[in-house]
């Protein structure tokens, strides 16, 4: 769906104002864009709709560095990707420390109920080991595969939303696709 | 890496990605954001932001100490570290503090 940006720039000033009624307006909007990206980062689940709630609340936080000209849309899909590269540095050090004490360090995956088809269970064990594969990864790698290769971004726009240059994400993708081979290298095969 | 193995990624990727939060988001972000905006977070936001500058002056404050500590005065690191100076007691004759010298000049 594609929203007005005087639409969006007229709500922006609205809530800056205290207008609730256009703070939930612009959450509604964007809802859907900053769930796609967050969800991808970190999987559905509670930790995934703190950080989108948080990504809302810091777009008025840093409204002083909001460039009129540049989309809202953009503007919060970068929040969340920082704030869900901080969330994933966070996991990994939780990890750690599981690790360190012995717990289980695998994250919790996404399973299906009715997983009773051998073709499905396969399938999801294989998206289990691609995913484990990828939260394996440091953030900066995971967000570019996820931005790039999932929401198919091009390389222009994923620098821009991670502020760096577009040479940076070209190499941390192949970097991050040779770790990905190196890890999944016996998954591929079997 | 081929075309097969990215097909891969991009499936187990999308088979979690989520179009929208859970029920009710819009409620809860607007709770957040109220609660955000209200004085007491903006003083806490303000004082975390303070207490860090701060901080960092005095951590360089204590190097700069340090690095200019009087040892041969007897200065320790950990006075230099709080800022604190030897105390040098000027030596002085009896005679000198209750003014002796003076009155015996007449004599």
């Amino acid at each position: 769906m594609v929203f007005d940006a005087d639409d969006d720039r007229a709500l922006v000033a609205r809530a800056a104002a205290g207008d609730e009624s256009a703070f939930r307006l612009i959450v509604e909007r964007h809802e859907s864009a900053v769930a796609r990206t967050v969800t991808a980062m970190l999987g559905p689940g509670d930790e995934a709709d703190d950080v989108g709630q948080e990504t809302f609340v810091r777009l008025f936080r840093a409204l002083p560095n909001f460039r009129g000209d540049a989309q809202l849309r953009t503007y919060l899909t970068r929040i969340a990707v920082n704030l869900s590269c901080d969330a994933l540095e966070r996991r990994k050090r939780r990890s750690r420390w599981v690790r360190l004490f012995g717990g289980d360090s695998d994250p919790p995956l996404a399973t299906h109920e009715d997983a009773g088809a051998a073709r499905i269970i396969e399938r999801d064990e294989r998206n289990a080991a691609v995913l484990r594969a990828v939260q394996s990864l440091d953030a900066k790698y995971q967000a570019v595969v996820v931005l790039r290769m999932l929401e198919e971004r091009s390389t222009n726009d994923v620098a821009e939303l991670l502020g760096v240059p577009p040479g940076t994400v070209m190499s941390r993708l192949k970097r991050a696709l040779e770790k990905l081979a190196a890890i999944l290298g016996p998954e591929w095969k079997s | 890496m081929n075309e097969r193995d990215e097909q891969i990624i991009r499936d187990a990727l999308a088979e979690r990605r989520r179009d929208h939060f859970a029920e009710g988001f819009s409620d809860r972000a607007a709770t957040r954001w109220r609660n955000d905006r209200s004085t007491d977070a903006l003083m806490a936001r303000q004082f975390r932001r303070l207490a860090t500058v701060a901080a960092a002056a005095m951590v360089l404050l204590a190097v700069y100490n340090v690095r200019h500590r009087r040892g041969e005065e007897g200065q320790s690191v950990a006075a230099a570290i709080f800022g604190i100076t030897p105390r040098t007691t000027p030596t002085m004759t009896i005679e000198e503090i209750y003014g002796l010298g003076a009155l015996g000049g007449g004599g």
